[in-house]
């Protein structure tokens, strides 16, 4: 048994040691750094990808989407090296990383966001309180004219529920609660900017760096409240009621390439290029 | 002169009505296909819609599970630890076969309730692991998760720590010994606070749901009732856990004594030659219900130093009172990632069935090694060799006279999904 034991053990030895050894000379030799996760980020993690390989010609750094839910999944199958989340990272999330990787992760904040409220430009309601808002998307609203606009049907537009803008919403506005049914999901951002341009009866929601073609209502948080638009300035000083940070997520330290492009997006370039997107810098 | 013009001025005016006609059929035709495509959109839309709602109701379905295929190896011993082999047959037991082959179908249609199911197909039999209803609620930043049905006992760490993350084939033998199956009936109230504060108190049957006598009904009138507090502070989580029930052992009839002969010189007789051999009787011994305590503390901690992974350290530690007997056990458990595809483990595992001083020389201490290799995001190769130890004198480590050869190496592959 003894010498059975042991040579299972030397071939095991044998094979890790060769199986390590190539895996380590990979990252030595500059693998991939994949960056995966929510939409509203892409376009963000693209422009930095673009502009740091620009400088770092051997690093290549892969850019895709799929939700801030598909990006953390991702983080914890060990598919992807970066996450980019539109929202924090659930204990329920972070517990899995500790199984898996014996770590809690690193949460770089990356950017702030203002997630804007978007109406048609034709309506004729400018301003909304988070009450409203919640009574609107849960659905105990369906009339414009309640809030003083005109008297049609409220049609909704929302987020799927891999989104963190979709998480970040049910949690501030709707405090947990679900949708009314009638919401319309759509796949990305730009897809609820789009559909709410084109319907006079719309509301959608998003991140402010999309909102082109429609227009961003004031918010405020109650009817006592003064309402603010998502500006740089309002969602800095955080009057703005529905504002948030941008998340990179890593299993572990940074180190080598992947602390490279973390210090890029973390340098005042990067940070420029977060303004040029139309999200806003961390300073 | 006269009749060419007018030729002509008929000739235009005939070209133009012409025109004008043919440009209308043309409009015509034209909102015609507009129209006709329109509504095929419109279909399509709708359809879209039908499909899209088919679809969102197919999303309220999760189903999920993991798969575990094990060549395992003991040692020369009737002794293999996972237990449950027959001594006769099972010498230098030497087997392929399926521990874990799990599936869970969760049913989530809103926030506010949840249903769970789960099945284990392992061996040669499939059995029912879990079936719960949660209901959620959520006040302010509280969120309250009322589950009712068949669940994880929710005592200590390394219950609740899935079979597909762990890093050793099976659980400390500390649980595997108090908490056999891992899971009971009942309700669960869990209050989970904004700083990551939870709170259960659970009210269960007992007796779990690998208990080969009261299967599924519990013999005490009393329920078993269970606290646990958890703290999650990131680099560093710990927990306290409380447990209290009644555990039932069945008295017994009055046995009479019984004298036997022995017909020693074959004669057919009972006469003189014969020995005459009588066992003694016992009185009828009623049943006791004794009490069930067990405490438990529980720690894990999380350090990012080394330039390979994440070190996980973890430790628990469970004194219970059970039978009118004292147990003991804690492990201590080190778990190092190496880059996205490697890791290994070590724990060393300490149980004491009675830690009274009449009972020394009871106690085992297993050390474990495990190898991880993570072919993709769904498999995982682990070899592991767990190395248990009958104590000398309640110690931690010396070994008594009785120990067996009972190590025992593993080869499993994994698939989750």
């Amino acid at each position: 048994m003894k010498r059975i034991i042991l040579r299972t053990s030397a071939l095991i030895a044998i094979v890790t040691a060769i199986v390590i050894g190539a895996n380590y000379l990979g990252i030595a030799a500059g693998q991939a750094i994949s960056v995966k996760g929510s939409d509203t980020m892409v376009l963000l993690g693209q422009r930095w990808a673009e502009a740091f390989m620009k400088q770092n010609p051997g690093i290549v750094v892969q850019v895709t989407g799929g939700g801030s839910g598909v990006g953390i999944a991702a983080l914890i199958n060990g598919s992807t090296d970066v996450c980019e989340a539109s929202r924090p990272m659930k204990a329920s999330e972070v517990d899995k990383l500790k199984e898996r990787f014996n770590s809690p992760g690193v949460e770089i904040p990356v950017a702030r966001d203002g997630l804007s409220v978007y109406l048609n430009d034709q309506n004729p309601i400018s301003e909304l309180s988070i009450d409203q808002l919640a009574a609107i998307y849960s659905g105990k609203a369906t009339n414009w004219k309640e809030f003083g606009g005109n008297d049609a049907r409220i049609i909704l537009y929302g987020r799927e529920n891999s989104s963190g803008t979709y998480g970040l919403f049910k949690d501030e506005v709707l405090k947990g609660r679900d949708f009314a049914p009638q919401t319309q999901t759509l796949p990305g951002t730009a897809a609820v900017v789009n559909a709410v341009s084109k319907d006079p009866n719309g509301i959608g929601y998003g991140g402010a760096a999309y909102a082109k073609g429609v227009k961003d209502a004031k918010l405020k948080l109650d009817a006592k409240s003064t309402a603010y638009l998502p500006t740089e300035e309002n969602v800095k000083s955080g009057v703005y009621p529905l504002s948030r940070y941008l998340f990179w997520y890593l299993r572990n330290k940074p180190m080598g390439d992947t602390k490279k492009l973390v210090d890029f997006v973390l340098s005042e370039e990067g940070q420029k290029i977060v303004a040029e997107v139309g999200y806003y810098g961390l300073k | 002169m006269k009749p060419l013009k007018l030729g002509l001025s008929l000739a235009v005016l005939t070209l133009g009505v012409i025109g004008r006609v043919n440009a209308q059929n043309a409009d015509d035709s034209l909102k015609a296909v507009v129209d006709e495509t329109r509504q095929q959109v419109e279909g399509m839309a709708e359809n879209m819609a039908i499909l899209t709602g088919d679809v969102e109701k197919l999303k309220q379905l999760k189903v999920s599970g993991y798969l575990q295929a094990r060549y395992e190896l003991n040692d020369s011993s009737r002794y293999g630890i996972t237990g449950g082999y027959d001594a006769t047959k099972n010498l230098n037991a030497n087997n392929i076969y399926i521990r874990r082959g799990r599936i869970k179908f969760q049913f989530q249609p809103n926030a506010s309730s949840r249903y769970i199911i789960y099945f284990d197909a392992s061996k040669d039999k499939v059995s029912l692991k879990e079936a719960y209803v949660d209901l959620s609620h959520r006040f302010k930043e509280h969120a309250f998760t009322l589950t009712a049905g068949q669940f994880n006992i929710p005592f200590g760490y390394e219950i609740e720590y899935s079979s597909s993350k762990r890093d050793f084939p099976e659980r400390s033998l500390t649980e595997r010994t108090l908490f056999k199956g891992e899971r009971d009936r009942g309700v669960n109230l869990s209050w989970t606070l904004p700083k990551n504060v939870q709170f259960n108190a659970a009210v269960l049957q007992g007796y779990g749901i690998e208990d080969s006598k009261f299967t599924w009904f519990d013999p005490t009138k009393q329920k078993d009732v269970l606290g646990r507090v958890k703290v999650k502070l990131g680099m560093v989580d710990f927990g306290v856990s409380a447990y209290h029930g009644k555990t039932y052992v069945p008295g017994t009839a009055a046995v009479a004594p019984v004298t036997t002969y022995i017909d020693v010189n074959g004669n057919g007789l009972v006469d003189a030659g014969d020995s005459v051999r009588t066992t003694t009787g016992s009185a009828a011994t009623p049943a006791v219900e004794y009490d069930k305590n067990r405490v438990g503390i529980d720690a894990q901690l999380y350090l990012d130093v080394l330039p390979l992974g994440g070190t996980g350290v973890r430790a628990e530690m469970i004194g219970a009172r059970d039978k009118g007997k004292m147990e003991r056990g804690w492990y201590l458990w080190l778990s190092q990632a190496v880059y996205k595809n490697f890791g290994g483990a070590v724990r060393y595992d300490y149980f004491d069935p009675n830690t009274s001083d009449a009972a020394k020389s009871d106690a085992t201490g297993t050390l474990s090694l495990a190898a991880h290799y993570y072919w993709d995001a769904n498999v995982r190769l682990t070899a592991a060799y767990d190395m248990p130890r009958l104590l000398k004198d309640n110690s931690i480590f010396s070994k008594a006279s009785g120990d067996k050869k009972d190590n025992t190496f593993t080869l499993q592959f994994q698939y989750s999904m």
